[in-house]
């Protein structure tokens, strides 16, 4: 009988970051394309750091779409969802029967992101055992397949990224040292959306505009006080957690209008009220500055100067008022393309 | 016009989805007509314009659910393009066919919408690949 030979490869990722576009102009995210910019063009390896949800993958897709690379494959592998034991072959693959399992032959990632981009999401979490491999093909660019002695030559350009300190890691004795310093070429960091928060309302305005054609909802409005909320509120999950909160709200809304999807006590716990003495989550003094200045806008309808106004309530000068709004990157929520800010005053919305 | 068109389409069931509708926009016929026949060969419907000038007459743009064009057409370029339909609030997902160069520019189309790149020659299979996650958004 003849046998024919099997080869599998790896389930295709969802192609959930293609077409995303990156969203927002603050000087934080300018600075993070500035140097995508710069890099991409090359073909070394760049290590992006981030929090978990600051858009670590659509960075890596947007290093890879400017390089030359960017007609070849973007390969993705997410090193902390795949079993320990199971990484070696996803990364290399496999020749069948090279263990209890390995039915057929299998193509690794490696292999399939040949004179492409090969993106290795949370790479701190490759065992120590695995380490002096992933260093070799970084090198050398050849590799064996398990259970098989012949050496293929790969041409890959690596993006990798972590929400971990690798250097701690390192310095823990956790990760290698050579193979950090040979991912740390060209590090990437990439800011929290608490440090970019005059990106916000474009962001809820994109996903609003997503979720709303996704679902069939029309949303024609968001309310100051939903923006607001937005803007105050931390972001411990980032622009993701953003999404699926203006995911949320877009489900929760009725008549075109997008309620506050937060819940009551994250509002209260970052609307700290002028009264109240006691400290809230995750305070520092720019997070109550910011509150404080927000909270006498709301107040003031959003009028600055004056006698009425928000300046004169914080007895502040109009201009040290907007210097201090710029810093903190507070901005009044204006209408986002499409998409109207329901223009209610707060004081009329309550009466 | 088709009049009965509009009506039709909504007796259909939502599970029994019509051929969805793809504008091709090349100078070159050739390249117009392999790109036409290997997506209407993966059952879509697709209409071809030799510029963006074209396309944009049409008024087609409203439809389409998928487009693909150069990046560097003469006249109307693709970056000029994308700010066009991004300012008739018309947001389809768009591929764009680069040819050489522009780091900058592919960078700058990122920003402005949904876009993904394909380098000239077209590989058919990516190119197919790519429409689907285009329009499975």
């Amino acid at each position: 009988m003849l046998e024919y030979a099997t080869v599998t490869y790896p389930e295709a990722d969802p192609p959930d970051r293609r077409f995303e576009s990156i969203i927002g102009n603050s000087a934080a995210l300018e600075s993070v394309l500035e140097q995508v910019e710069q890099v991409a063009s090359t073909d070394s390896t760049v290590l992006i750091e981030g929090e978990t949800g600051t858009g670590k993958e659509l960075i890596a897709h947007a290093i890879h779409s400017s390089s030359q690379r960017y007609g070849r494959a973007f390969i993705k592998l997410n090193c902390a969802a795949i079993p320990l034991d199971l990484l070696e072959s996803e990364l290399f693959g496999h020749e069948k029967g090279a263990f209890t399992g390995a039915i057929a032959q299998k193509i690794g990632r490696f292999e399939m992101a040949d004179k492409g981009t090969l993106f290795l999401d949370e790479v701190g979490d490759i065992p120590p055992a695995l380490q002096p491999k992933l260093l070799r093909v970084l090198q050398e660019q050849e590799f064996e397949r398990l259970g098989s002695g012949r050496t293929h030559k790969v041409d890959v350009r690596l993006v990798a990224a972590t929400n971990r300190d690798l250097e701690k890691m390192v310095a823990r004795g956790q990760f290698r040292s050579d193979l950090y310093y040979r991912l740390n070429v060209f590090p990437i960091l990439l800011p929290a959306l608490r440090e970019r928060r005059e990106d916000i309302p474009a962001l809820v305005a994109h996903f609003v505009k997503m979720f709303s054609r996704r679902m069939e909802k029309q949303v024609d409005g968001i309310p100051p006080e939903t923006m607001a909320a937005f803007q105050w509120y931390s972001w411990p999950g980032n622009i993701r957690e953003l999404q699926n909160l203006v995911e949320r709200a877009v489900i929760l809304s009725r008549d075109g209008v997008l309620p506050n999807p937060l819940h009551k006590n994250q509002t209260e716990l970052m609307i700290p009220r002028l009264h109240r003495t006691r400290t809230f989550h995750s305070s520092t003094l720019e997070d109550s500055d910011r509150a404080l200045i927000l909270e006498t806008l709301e107040q003031a309808g959003w009028i600055v100067g004056g006698p009425r106004g928000a300046a004169a309530k914080l007895g502040l000068k109009r201009t040290t008022l907007l210097a201090k709004m710029r810093r903190l990157g507070i901005s009044r929520p204006i209408p986002q393309e499409g998409i109207d800010v329901v223009g209610v005053a707060r004081e009329n919305a309550e009466t | 016009m088709r009049p009965s068109n509009g009506q039709g389409r909504k007796r259909i069931l939502p599970w029994a989805k019509r051929p969805q509708l793809i504008a091709i926009i090349d100078e070159d016929e050739s390249t117009q007509e392999s790109l036409r026949n290997l997506l209407e060969s993966a059952g879509f419907m697709a209409r071809c314009f030799g510029s963006a000038e074209e396309f944009l007459e049409s008024d087609l743009y409203r439809e389409v659910e998928c487009l693909i064009a150069e990046m560097q057409m003469p006249g109307i370029s693709g970056l000029e393009l994308q700010a066009r339909l991004k300012g008739e609030q018309c947001n389809i997902p768009i591929i764009f066919i680069v040819s050489n160069g522009g780091a900058r520019m592919r960078i700058q189309a990122m920003r402005e919408g949904a876009v993904e790149f394909l380098a000239k020659p077209v590989d058919r299979h990516l190119l197919l690949e790519t429409v689907r996650a285009a329009l499975d958004l």
